[in-house]
């Protein structure tokens, strides 16, 4: 009997260990944990920056989550680069021009590029990038950045002109988010060339490996095309989900920054009151957070007494205040100050309980229970809605909270089977297009409003490729959404904190909520 | 006989993970949302989306996609991931492995935290040891996974900087994501021998054995001992199911790359197929594991006969 339960209890000990031995070597302290470079002159070469999120494809066609679109940025390049603020300069492309018309962009390439796999870049890739786009409408970036791409052609080897079946004044937006593939890997593998580990763009970081859960590993690459010379040789993206994990991994040195989708939350940054070599960095984020309203002929916001009682109802300096701990503003509209067409001169939002009571007393609300729905990716969503809820039931309202799981928000909201929802939203490149197309005048949440002076002003704004105008449209829509109350109410505009260590630079936090690591360097001039 | 009862288990086996099938293959697609709405933007029109459910097959009847999806089992594919975009039997098997290692050590930990204390504290009731592993049941008993999980971060990751707090491999690595895992369990097995080592020690053989004159020692170690374990086995291998559906807590805390982390990952973006195949390849470890554990009480006590 002892033999049998030692040999049990040596089975299982050889087993554990076994299996804890056969572990890749991932650990933080395998690279980039040692603090100093091997020469002595500054930090250790490689670096390990920590993302809230997990990548989940190589597809630079077909990846949404935030890792996956910066894992593009240091692998691939675009046609046009993008500030994120309305504003293009060359990248893949030295120079464009658009039709008369407004349908053709035909743009000259650069002449001196050669992608990872040695293949030289010219206009058959582009040709090949955009043509999968055509042929496979399906693809994430086909379906958000492309609805009116008809055709592709090569005019000759550096020249390609790219053709819309309608004017799209977002064509070079668009491009900024379409990375260019070699044509002869892509008819080499196919899809696989995005399941395999072949590093296979043109851009400053060569796509070593990816494992899954745990980290994207790049090297530089020393035949960039451009100017760039990082201080880098490798960067780690390590996927760290749990945000207290994440901070201890960098406050004792694990990783060089710490990037939470959304910013870090303002309860965990005491966490870094002691780490002297961090820095907090507050970007003025785009990211609002808004409640879309239902607005059918069954809903008690068909009524716009209702809708207007709910705005009055709501004091979003105290939602920021309480709720953010002060880490935002309050927007005056849905068009926000990082965004093309702002206006300074657009009325802030009141809050007037007493009038809201009033005005919602005379209205057709019938007391009937309104729920308030948010999902568990919304950061905070539900302690704001548990406030403003209070607050509308303090002038006559009957509402409830309810938080729900992303993929089930987004059910109710594509099928209209909601009163109001809160999410948060952002214009990319500061550029309302897909937000007042899909969310207004294509009303893909099904609010059921209707405002044909709204969706003229917006397909008037689609047909022109003059930023100057299109933001005057965008200007006027967001004032007649604040003129009808709905469909949708801002609430508050949220700052971005992340930590990065002191010296490390070119992490881009873009103000619309993107992030782009490719400019990575150190400058010890930096660090105080 | 042995040979017998394997068999005859392995045949339930298969009725259980078929049954297990049908239930995976019907909850994922009673949740609202579907993978083709995941897969595209939030702005991605309903033509849109119907185009991609064609793509994935999923406009086809249910007894369909069922019918494809186990037929693809007995060909050794379990379909393809939605937001992989690759073979689910490829993403499986990379994650298995830290699942396996963690829980396997986990265990380890609980084992031999629990069995020690639980077996002291029942020979000795009314004790400070006693006292001590009954406070060190009730703590790991009643603590919530994902507090004890921040709290082992704080002390051992952040002051006293002795381990880490995140990553996958080196052993250092995985004593916190264990730790956390195993206490709730070493609390059980510690309870569960102290109960066990008491009602032993009441029996009238073991009042026999003593006045016979043997050393307390030899008949705890010898007598009370072995008859105190046998329900701590089964107690752990019904305990390792729960073990691994609780991984899923601690590997998204810890960032550790397994089964959990990535079935609750799919079912947030509703990867059907991915679902479907975790749940498989988990029921079908709890029954090779309740299979071993009903071998190894055969082994401790040849009075349960595996008949």
């Amino acid at each position: 009997m002892k033999k049998r339960l030692s040999c049990i209890c040596a089975l299982m000990l050889a087993l554990a260990l076994l299996l804890s031995a056969c572990g890749s070597p991932s650990a933080p302290s395998d690279s980039g944990g040692d603090v100093s470079d091997p020469s002595g002159d500054g930090p250790s070469k490689v670096i390990n920056i920590a993302l809230s999120e997990n990548n989940l494809d190589l597809d630079p066609h077909n990846t949404t989550t935030l890792p996956g679109i910066a894992t593009m940025y240091m692998e691939f390049d675009t046609l046009v680069e993008s500030d994120h603020e309305g504003n293009y300069s060359p990248c893949l492309a030295t120079e464009w021009e658009v039709s008369d018309d407004g349908l053709s962009w035909t743009f000259k390439l650069r002449e001196d590029v050669t992608f990872h796999t040695g293949e030289e870049f010219d206009s058959a890739d582009v040709v090949c990038t955009f043509q999968r786009h055509i042929d496979n409408p399906v693809l994430s970036n086909a379906a958000s950045q492309w609805p009116y791409l008809e055709s592709v052609e090569a005019l000759d080897k550096y020249t390609v002109k790219i053709t819309n079946s309608e004017p799209f004044g977002c064509t070079l937006m668009s491009c900024a988010r379409t990375w260019i593939i070699p044509d002869e890997a892509f008819a080499e593998y196919g899809e696989e060339l995005f399941t395999t580990p072949i590093s296979c763009g043109t851009g400053p970081w060569i796509l070593d490996e990816w494992v899954d859960g745990q980290y994207t590993h790049f090297y530089k690459n020393e035949n960039y095309w451009g100017d760039f010379d990082s201080y880098y040789d490798e960067v780690y993206f390590r996927h760290i989900l749990e945000p207290a994990s994440a901070i201890t991994a960098h406050i004792n040195g694990d990783v060089q920054a710490y990037i939470s989708t959304g910013g870090i939350s303002n309860e965990l940054l005491s966490m870094y009151d002691n780490a002297s070599n961090i820095e907090l960095v507050t970007v003025e984020s785009g990211t609002y957070m808004y409640i879309g309203l239902q607005c059918g002929e069954d809903s008690v916001f068909h009524d716009q007494d209702v809708r207007k009682a709910f705005e009055l109802a709501i004091d979003r300096q105290l939602c920021v205040d309480a709720v953010y701990g002060g880490m935002g503003k309050v927007p005056n509209g849905i068009i926000v100050d990082t965004c093309m067409g702002y206006n300074p001169d657009e009325p802030p939002y009141e809050y007037d309980p007493e009038l809201a009571a009033e005005i919602l007393a005379a209205s057709s609300y019938d007391g009937r229970e309104i729920t308030l729905s948010t999902n568990t990716s919304t950061n905070k969503g539900e302690q704001l809605l548990l406030v403003i809820s209070e607050m509308l039931n303090e002038v006559g309202f009957n509402s409830k909270v309810e938080n729900v799981e992303s993929a089930t928000l987004l059910a109710m909201r594509t099928e209209g089977n909601y009163d109001a929802f809160l999410v948060a939203n952002m214009h990319p490149d500061g550029d309302a297009y897909f937000t007042l197309n899909q969310r207004i005048l294509n009303d893909i949440h099904h609010s059921d409003f209707v405002s044909e002076e709204m969706n003229n002003l917006i397909l008037e704004s689609n047909a022109s490729t003059d930023n100057a105008f299109r933001a005057e449209c965008f200007s006027q829509v967001n004032h007649l959404i604040r003129e009808a109350n709905g469909p949708h109410t801002a609430i508050c505009q949220l700052d971005q904190i992340e930590a990065i260590d002191y010296g490390v630079t070119g992490l881009m936090l873009y103000s619309d909520g993107y992030f782009n690591y490719r400019w990575v360097t150190y400058d010890p001039s930096l660090v105080p | 006989m042995l040979f017998r009862f394997i068999m005859r288990r392995l045949g339930q086996t298969v009725i259980v993970l078929f049954c297990v099938s049908i239930i995976a293959f019907a909850l994922v697609r009673i949740a609202p949302s579907s993978p083709a709405r995941m897969m595209l933007p939030d702005t991605a029109t309903d033509e849109q989306v119907a185009a991609m459910e064609v793509k994935l097959g999923l406009d086809k009847p249910l007894y369909v996609q069922y019918y494809k999806y186990i037929s693809g089992i007995f060909h050794g594919d379990l379909g393809t991931s939605t937001q992989y975009k690759t073979d689910v039997s490829g993403i499986i098997a990379n994650r298995l492995p830290a699942t396996l290692e963690l829980n396997a050590v986990a265990i380890l930990f609980a084992l031999v935290i629990g069995i020690p204390m639980g077996i002291v504290a029942g020979s000795k009731p009314g004790s400070v040891t006693d006292f001590f592993a009954v406070l060190f049941a009730l703590i790991g008993q009643s603590m919530s996974p994902v507090w004890l999980a921040l709290l082992n971060i704080l002390i051992f990751s952040s002051w006293l900087d002795l381990l880490p707090s995140y990553g996958y491999g080196p052993l250092v690595c995985i004593i916190l994501p264990a730790m956390t895992h195993g206490y709730p369990v070493a609390a059980q097995i510690t309870r569960m021998g102290r109960s066990g080592m008491m009602d032993v020690l009441r029996e009238d053989y073991i009042t026999a054995t003593l006045a016979k004159g043997i050393s307390k020692r030899k008949v705890y170690t010898k007598y009370a001992f072995k008859n105190a374990l046998i329900p701590i086995v089964t107690m752990v291998g019904l305990q390792l199911g729960i073990f691994m559906a609780g991984a899923v807590v601690v590997e998204t805390v810890f960032s550790w790359p397994g089964l959990g982390q990535l079935n609750f990952q799919a079912v947030g973006n509703r990867d059907y197929a991915l679902v479907q195949s975790t749940l498989l390849v988990t029921a079908a470890i709890i029954a090779v594991i309740n299979l071993l554990v009903d071998i190894i009480n055969s082994l401790i006590d040849p009075r349960i006969t595996l008949e």
